[in-house]
């Protein structure tokens, strides 16, 4: 119950800073929004390549795809705020409380998957304006929760360890490439080469684009799975923190 | 009010600290009187901020032990982190919330939920018409009643000051000085203040350490010290904490 509190009462304060800064808000609105448009036109062409199987309108199968990599984007960036606070003085002052670390965790993580939901609901409204079908819009929202939780988890672990914004932003650099490529977020994985494929599998990016067209219980509780083992990385990642003081 | 059911509000024996190649900390030993301001004096990275981590369970020590308000800090850090209130050298509000929001934070933490500490908090700071304003604007001085106030909330038994009044305007360090003194003489708290300002150590403790390069060289109250310098070098001169200071930590200040 303690833990629930207080994870709320630190969410507050990030729901705050966004609620503060009409820039960032008006950014979290229209980056989806100029994704699905972009993403759409330029790979609209993607569905009539032979062997694709795409049934329905190239939005059906795009829709996911962005939904998932904006995830990925948005969330990867949520470490920069503990970065912020170890360098103000801020973070040191939460950590001489009795509060239980991992609400530090979760009030930041709860503010990124708010916002990715959100991001989310605008993305599945406006392909439905455009005349695609959300087959499992509610599972597609599960999945981009998930995905955010457990990458902005990730992200906040790396910030505290690393405590640089150049490592952080290296890291997310380096690896959103590779993790929307190396999925079936904007491709079938049937036409990419074998070993694409293959890694493709261990791809939490791709559990999220898969479950979210076709769903399915493994992926989802693989993604769960990966959302608790990266809180408790972040959870830890203060106490290794604290090691190094 | 809070009653102390432990004579020795912190008792450390024997720290040791070391960063890398660095030795922080050389076998530091502390006693606190419960109830009593204690001035810990020393040059710039001499280590008092090290000390101060580690009493606040913050940092561990690669050796001795540490006992701050009758709890073990190293085996219950938890339960030190109760009874402490911490301000650190650095501002530890968070800049984008307001001074309301930032105590209500801070109360939360703790597990309290009475609203009313925080408008007292705000009150007795001369934060009430700043209180919805972002910390950001706040002058130095406002920001730094604000960091008071935050170390405050929970009333705690022990309360460590890390170099408060350093950067501040006079008249906003005499104000300091003045809340320091009133925690201590009306709420009985025990207070650990690091600093290097001598006249403050002078004027607000009643049992001084210099410590310098990991060691503590020098402790008595601040007559005692006084006292023992007019011994070996007789002077009609009167003498000051600064004499006091320059013989023990000298070299560290030349260097």
């Amino acid at each position: 119950m303690t833990a629930v509190r207080q994870s709320w009462q630190v969410s507050l304060r990030y729901f705050r800073v966004l609620l503060r800064q009409p820039a960032f808000l008006l950014i979290t609105i229209v980056q989806p929004l100029i994704w699905l448009l972009l993403f759409g036109a330029l790979f609209k062409a993607v569905t009539q390549i032979p062997g694709f199987g795409g049934n329905g309108s190239y939005l059906d199968y795009l829709t996911p795809g962005i939904v998932v990599m904006l995830a990925v984007s948005s969330a990867g960036w949520t470490g920069m705020g503990f970065i912020e606070d170890i360098n103000s003085g801020v973070m040191d002052r939460l950590l001489v409380t009795p509060a239980w670390r991992g609400a530090f965790n979760v009030g930041s993580v709860a503010q990124c998957v708010v916002s990715v939901v959100l991001q989310t609901l605008l993305i599945i409204g406006l392909a439905l304006l455009m005349g695609a079908e959300i087959a499992h819009a509610g599972v597609l929202l599960l999945v981009a929760a998930l995905l955010a939780a457990a990458f902005a988890s990730l992200s906040n672990g790396l910030g505290v360890l690393t405590r640089q914004r150049e490592s952080l932003i290296g890291a997310v650099s380096l690896l959103l490439l590779p993790l929307t490529f190396l999925s079936s977020a904007l491709m079938q994985l049937s036409l990419a080469p074998g070993w694409i494929e293959t890694v493709a599998k261990f791809n939490p990016v791709d559990w999220a684009a898969v479950a979210a067209r076709d769903p399915d219980l493994l992926r989802i509780g693989l993604l769960a799975a990966l959302t608790v083992l990266s809180g408790w990385f972040a959870t830890r990642a203060f106490a290794i923190y604290q090691r190094s003081l | 009010m809070t009653r102390t059911v432990f004579e020795k509000a912190i008792e450390a024996v024997g720290l040791v600290k070391r960063y890398g190649e660095v030795q922080a900390l050389d076998g530091v030993d502390l006693e606190v009187e419960a109830g009593t301001v204690f001035g810990l004096l020393g040059p710039n990275g001499a280590g008092k901020s090290t000390t101060v981590r580690i009493l606040t369970t913050l940092s561990r020590p690669d050796a001795g032990t540490v006992c701050v308000a009758g709890v073990d800090a190293l085996r219950d850090p938890v339960g030190v982190r109760r009874a402490i209130g911490v301000v650190a050298q650095k501002h530890s509000a968070d800049p984008d919330a307001t001074a309301r929001e930032n105590l209500v934070l801070q109360a939360e933490l703790y597990g309290l939920r009475d609203r009313s500490r925080v408008d007292e908090l705000l009150e007795r700071f001369g934060l009430q018409d700043a209180a919805d304003r972002q910390a950001k604007t706040y002058s130095g001085g406002m920001m730094r009643r604000l960091d008071v106030a935050i170390g405050l909330i929970h009333t705690p038994k022990v309360l460590f000051l890390d170099e408060p009044t350093t950067g501040l305007d006079p008249e906003a360090r005499a104000d300091l000085w003045a809340e320091i003194e009133r925690l201590a003489r009306e709420e009985r708290m025990t207070i650990l203040l690091t600093t290097h300002y001598l006249e403050e150590a002078d004027r607000l403790a009643s049992q001084i350490a210099i410590v310098d390069r990991g060691r503590i060289v020098a402790r008595g109250t601040p007559d005692e010290l006084k006292a023992e310098l007019r011994a070996e070098a007789p002077s009609d001169e009167p003498v000051s904490l600064n004499d006091v200071y320059l013989k023990h930590a000298g070299r560290a200040v030349a260097a």
